[in-house]
């Protein structure tokens, strides 16, 4: 025995760290990656299209044009079934609609300004969210990385008894692999409670349809929208029956009058124009992790109550919770910075994990210049991808196909790795990189 | 942190003097039980403050103050350190055959099988289990799914890494069998109830 953990349970735990993380390292590593720079969600959006029209608030009545407006532009296609009023917050002043088929800014007087552009933001986030793999095969693989996650952590303790000991000792400088440990041990335990954070915030997400669906089949008889229902609330009734449309003036007004410390967000309008339509009002509160509370409101602007996802159930508030921890947009850019900061310790604890293999292997004589030359396209030539994918989206405009570009970019420098791992492509795409990061605020600035 | 009540501002403070504080106690040269309590003890009442203050959203900003102390520190680390000559570790971590060894892919795959799909799958039924129990503990709806959302992945990253560390298969069989049957027994008595 050595101290309170036997050298077997150790090696064990060594393995089983190696298995699991291995197993997944350059997906952990994209969606790591992906994660650490879609913090800025909202700021990329602002750059993608800086001349959108831009306020500190929207009047009521200007929200209620804004919405006529832009579903008299749709008049002839397929009727949409949810509307979304995007208000300006203070990250993304901005008054955005989005249909079933399109979205649009508008300006503070409720006129369309122009259509919205953010094709780079909505792939970084899908990429992060799904892989871009449609349906919900990429959503619970994603969600799998985050039990991954929670699973090298507990290994990662247990394999390293030392761990928390030697938590302030950073030889960085040293070479043949221990500068690298020190990095991934330091780096993995000081981030760890955000790790777990994020790994089983994003897992919940992730998992969540296979939880539902379980629950659905369990205790709802296969309803799976009456498993969501108590957490956040159910849908309401259809009747496509045409109506005038909703007013949604009034539950603006009535959020201000009531509760003038609260910050509306969204309005959602469910089946416009039909006589089953209702307005969801959307709105923050104040230091607080739930994304916020849902405020029900009938198609004349009557409060009908709230959901409680601010003060109901403690399920509806952990759940509501999630989204909001996990992207670390509860606290304005600081807490953006700090987990722009986190995020990045912890895709280098993710990279530096196979590196630390790699090189153990090749101390004990192992010659394997094809993995090692694979390792180097994940590690440099994924940045170098996103990075041409958001110049792309610069100069060719926001209907390039980024998500085409971006895969078959990582697929070319991981086949180019493959046939010529010798020399080491780690040099040259380091290069590249750079050069690409350098271009991309000059292509940016220059619009 | 505009608007955040002052006992999120102490718990901050009380999580970055923890910090500094477990630095001295991992850095003397024999372990002091009272310096590391002390620092455990500051972490702690940081957290608890943060949560009196303003609930969840308090503790998690005096969890960043924390590892934004601890990042100051290790960025200190390594600007100060000098290049070494230790020896790098070279501890096998068993994930690919040595030269000569049977690449054993059977056994692999029925690693993978038992750790993801079959781990998932218990996990999950213990998740429905739990939801059983509080319902008929009287628990909300709202409370029992939302518990069951979370224990999904929570399970399942434990029992993946705990069947990891089992040398047996038998073993490893019986840790799935045995929560699967009993949480069936849940489900079961739950959705009649």
């Amino acid at each position: 025995m050595t101290g309170p953990v036997d050298k077997g349970m150790v090696q064990r735990a060594l393995s089983a760290h190696a298995a699991i993380g291995l197993l997944a390292s350059a997906l952990l590593y994209l969606v790591c990656l992906t994660g650490t720079i879609v913090v800025f969600y909202q700021e990329w959006q602002r750059i993608e299209q800086p001349a959108a029209p831009e306020m500190a608030r929207i009047a009521p009545g200007a929200v209620q044009s804004a919405v006529a407006a832009v579903l008299a532009t749709e008049k002839g296609k397929p009727a949409t079934t949810h509307l979304y009023v995007h208000l300006p917050v203070p990250d993304l002043p901005r008054a955005t609609i989005t249909t079933d088929s399109q979205a649009v800014h508008v300006d503070q007087t409720g006129a369309i300004a122009g259509p919205e552009g953010n094709a780079w933001s909505e792939f970084l986030l899908a990429v992060h969210y799904r892989l871009n793999i449609p349906g919900l095969v990429g959503l619970i693989l994603v969600g799998i990385l985050g039990v991954m996650i929670v699973a090298l952590s507990l290994s990662g303790v247990i394999a390293h008894p030392r761990i928390f000991r030697d938590a302030f000792r950073l030889r960085a400088r040293d070479k043949e692999g221990v500068g690298l440990a020190d990095w991934h041990n330091r780096l993995s335990v000081w981030s760890l409670p955000f790790a777990l954070a994020i790994a089983l915030t994003g897992a919940m997400i992730g998992l969540g349809t296979i939880g539902a669906y379980g629950l659905a089949a369990s205790f709802y008889k296969g309803d799976v929208e009456a498993a969501y229902a108590p957490i956040f609330g159910g849908e309401g009734k259809p009747d496509a029956r045409a109506a005038p449309l909703a007013d949604v003036a009034t539950p603006l007004a009535w959020i201000a009058a009531t509760h003038p410390e609260l910050r509306p967000t969204y309005i959602i309008l469910h089946d416009p124009g039909t006589r089953g339509q209702h307005v969801q009002l959307l709105a923050e509160h104040p230091q607080r992790l739930i994304y916020g509370e849902s405020y029900n409101f009938d198609a004349n602007g009557r409060f009908l109550g709230a959901v409680g996802l601010a003060d109901g159930h403690l399920g509806q508030q952990m759940a509501a919770s999630t989204y909001n921890l996990h992207f670390g947009n509860f606290g304005g850019l600081p807490v953006k910075f700090a987990y722009f900061g986190l995020g990045l310790a912890l895709t280098i604890v993710v990279a530096t994990g196979t590196s630390i293999w790699l090189g153990k292997r090749a101390r004990r004589g192992l010659h394997e210049p094809r993995l090692r030359s694979l390792w180097d396209a994940v590690l440099w030539g994924v940045p170098l991808a996103l990075t041409l994918t958001f110049l792309a989206r610069l100069l060719a405009g926001n209907n390039a196909p980024l998500t085409a570009i971006f895969w078959i970019l990582t697929a070319l420098i991981l086949l180019a790795a493959l046939l010529r791992p010798e020399p080491r492509p780690k040099r040259l795409l380091q290069r590249l990189f750079i050069a690409s990061l350098v271009a991309s605020p000059i292509a940016a600035l220059a619009g | 942190m505009s608007g955040a009540s002052p006992l999120v501002w102490a718990g901050a403070a009380a999580a970055v003097l923890g910090v500094l504080l477990l630095r001295r106690a991992w850095g003397l040269p024999r372990r002091s039980a009272a310096l590391n309590g002390a620092a455990w003890a500051l972490l702690l009442v940081g957290a608890a403050l943060g949560i009196a203050g303003n609930g969840a959203w308090g503790a998690a900003m005096v969890s960043l103050f924390g590892m934004g102390m601890a990042a100051l520190f290790l960025a200190q680390a390594a600007a100060a350190s000098r290049p070494g000559k230790t020896r790098a570790s070279d501890r096998k971590a068993h994930m690919l055959p040595a030269k000569g060894e049977p690449r054993r892919i059977g056994r692999r795959l029925l690693t993978f099988l038992v750790t993801v799909p079959l781990a998932m799958l218990v996990s999950l039924l213990a998740a429905l289990a739990a939801r059983s129990l509080a319902g008929l503990g009287g628990w909300a709806e709202a409370d029992g799914n939302g518990l069951t959302l979370l224990l999904l992945p929570l399970l399942w990253g434990i029992l993946a890494f705990a069947l990891l560390m089992m040398p047996r298969r038998r073993t490893q069989f019986a840790w799935l069998l045995l929560p699967a049957a009993a949480s069936l027994g849940l489900i079961w008595i739950g959705g009649a109830a």
